[in-house]
C-alpha cells in the first residue's frame, strides 16, 4: 500500500528546469526535479495522465512544448501545467493542447511559496482542492481567479472581500497566497479559503454541511448562516423588521414566499431558492 | 490585519499558528489554528472542534493548548472586533458546532 502511495506521488508532481538543486526544507519527497531541459523529454515520457508539471523557467516551457507530440502520441493529454514564469504568449496554444489544465500562464500570477507550493501538489487530492495555490486579480473586471490544488480555477467578484470590523480593507493589487493555501492575502487584510470555497462554490457548500451532522436543515437556520456570512445585521433588511428576521431564523413562522422571500434574497445578493442551500 | 496570537518558541518555527482573520466563515465565531497544511477551527462559544474539518485536542501540541486557553478572553474580544456582528457573547442557541 504505501509503495502503491510512493509510486503514486511520484507521478503526481514533476519540477521542471530548476537551476538551482532546491534547498533541503524545499525537498519534497517523492517529487522528480529535472535541472536540465535534456531530462524533460524523458520525464515527460515516463510520466501518467496524472502527472502535474511545475515549470519554473519559460526555457523549461517551451521544451515542454517542443516534446509535447511525443508526449501526446504516447498518453494522450497531461493532467496540469503550472508555469511559474509566465509562458511566451504564442506557446499557450500549444500549451493547452497537451495540459488539461493550467496555471500561470497571466504575467501577474501570484503563486503559494515555493515549498508550500510542492507539499499541496503533493497532498490527498480532496485535501489539496480545498487550498489555493495561484491567484491572478483582474482590475479591469474586478474579479479575482484563484486556482486549487487540483488546478480548478474559480472567479470570485472583488465584492466578496467587504471591509473588516477592525477597518481594514482589501488591497487587490497587492494579491499573496499563504499558510498553505489555507490564506489569501489582499494587502494586509486576509481571506480565508475555505470562506471563499464556502460562497463560491455549492458543491464545496454540499459537502461541507454534509459534514454537519446535527446541524439544522431549516430554512430559518439556512437564513440565520447566509446572514452571519454576508455580515448582515437583522436590522438591514428594509421593510421586514429585525422581530421578523428573528422569527424567521428561529423557524417560528413560515418560510416566507412571494414577494417577501425575493426581497431578502435580493439584500443577501443570492436568488430565492439559493437561500436553503447555505 | 488578521489578528495572530503570539506563540512561545519553538512553536512558530514548528508551524504552528492561530488566527483570526479579515474574512472568515462566520457561523460560529471561531479562531483557526494552523499547523502547515493542516488547519482545526475551534469555536469560542462552545470551545470544540468545528465539522468540518472537526478534530480534537490530542491532535495538537499540549504548548498551543496552553497558550489559546491562556489567551481565551482575548481571542474573543478580537473576534468580537473583527465581527460586531456575530459577536461570541450573542447567545441565541445556534453557538454550538
Amino acid at each position: 500500500m504505501a509503495m502503491r502511495k510512493a509510486v503514486r506521488s511520484q507521478e503526481r508532481l514533476v519540477i521542471l528546469a530548476l537551476g538551482q538543486p532546491p534547498s533541503s526544507r524545499a525537498k519534497v519527497r517523492g517529487v522528480v526535479y529535472c535541472r536540465a531541459n535534456s531530462q524533460i523529454a524523458e520525464t515527460l515520457r515516463r510520466s501518467s495522465a496524472l502527472t502535474c508539471c511545475v515549470s519554473m523557467k519559460q526555457s523549461a516551457t517551451d521544451e515542454v512544448l517542443r516534446n509535447a507530440h511525443a508526449c501526446q502520441r504516447h498518453r494522450g493529454m497531461t493532467f496540469g501545467l503550472i508555469t511559474i514564469e509566465p509562458p511566451r504568449p504564442s506557446s499557450v496554444p500549444g500549451l493547452a493542447s497537451c495540459f488539461r489544465r493550467m496555471a500561470g500562464t497571466a504575467p501577474n500570477t501570484k503563486f503559494l511559496p515555493m515549498e508550500e507550493l510542492f507539499d499541496v501538489l503533493t497532498a490527498p487530492a480532496k485535501e489539496a482542492s480545498n487550498l489555493f495555490i495561484a491567484g491572478v486579480a483582474d482590475m479591469e473586471t474586478r474579479t479575482l481567479a484563484l486556482t486549487r490544488g487540483n488546478m480548478q480555477t474559480i472567479t470570485v467578484p472583488f465584492s466578496m472581500f467587504r471591509i473588516s470590523g477592525t477597518g481594514v480593507k482589501p488591497d487587490f493589487s497587492r494579491l499573496a497566497l499563504t499558510d498553505y493555501g489555507h490564506t489569501v492575502c489582499l494587502g494586509k487584510y486576509e481571506a480565508s479559503s475555505d470562506a471563499i470555497l464556502y460562497e463560491a462554490d455549492p458543491e464545496f457548500r454540499r459537502k461541507a454541511r454534509k459534514k454537519l451532522l446535527a446541524e439544522e436543515q431549516t430554512f430559518g437556520a439556512s437564513l440565520r448562516r447566509l446572514r452571519i456570512q454576508k455580515g448582515l445585521g437583522r436590522s438591514d433588511f428594509g421593510s421586514l423588521s429585525p422581530k421578523t428576521i428573528a422569527r424567521l431564523e428561529r423557524s417560528e413562522v413560515e418560510k416566507p414566499r412571494g414577494r417577501t422571500l425575493r426581497m431578502i434574497a435580493d439584500r443577501l445578493g443570492v436568488e430565492p431558492e439559493e437561500i436553503e442551500s447555505f | 490585519m488578521a489578528f495572530v496570537l503570539r506563540f512561545p518558541a519553538p512553536l512558530p518555527s514548528l508551524g504552528w499558528k492561530v488566527k483570526i482573520r479579515d474574512r472568515e466563515r462566520l457561523e460560529p465565531p471561531h479562531v483557526t489554528i494552523f499547523l502547515r497544511r493542516h488547519e482545526w477551527r475551534l469555536g469560542l462559544r462552545c470551545g470544540t472542534f468545528i465539522v468540518p474539518p472537526g478534530g480534537s485536542w490530542n491532535e495538537i501540541d499540549s504548548r498551543v493548548r496552553k497558550t489559546v486557553e491562556a489567551n481565551w478572553q482575548l481571542l474573543c474580544d478580537e473576534w468580537d472586533r473583527a465581527y460586531p456582528t456575530n459577536r461570541v457573547s450573542e447567545a441565541d442557541g445556534y453557538g454550538n458546532a
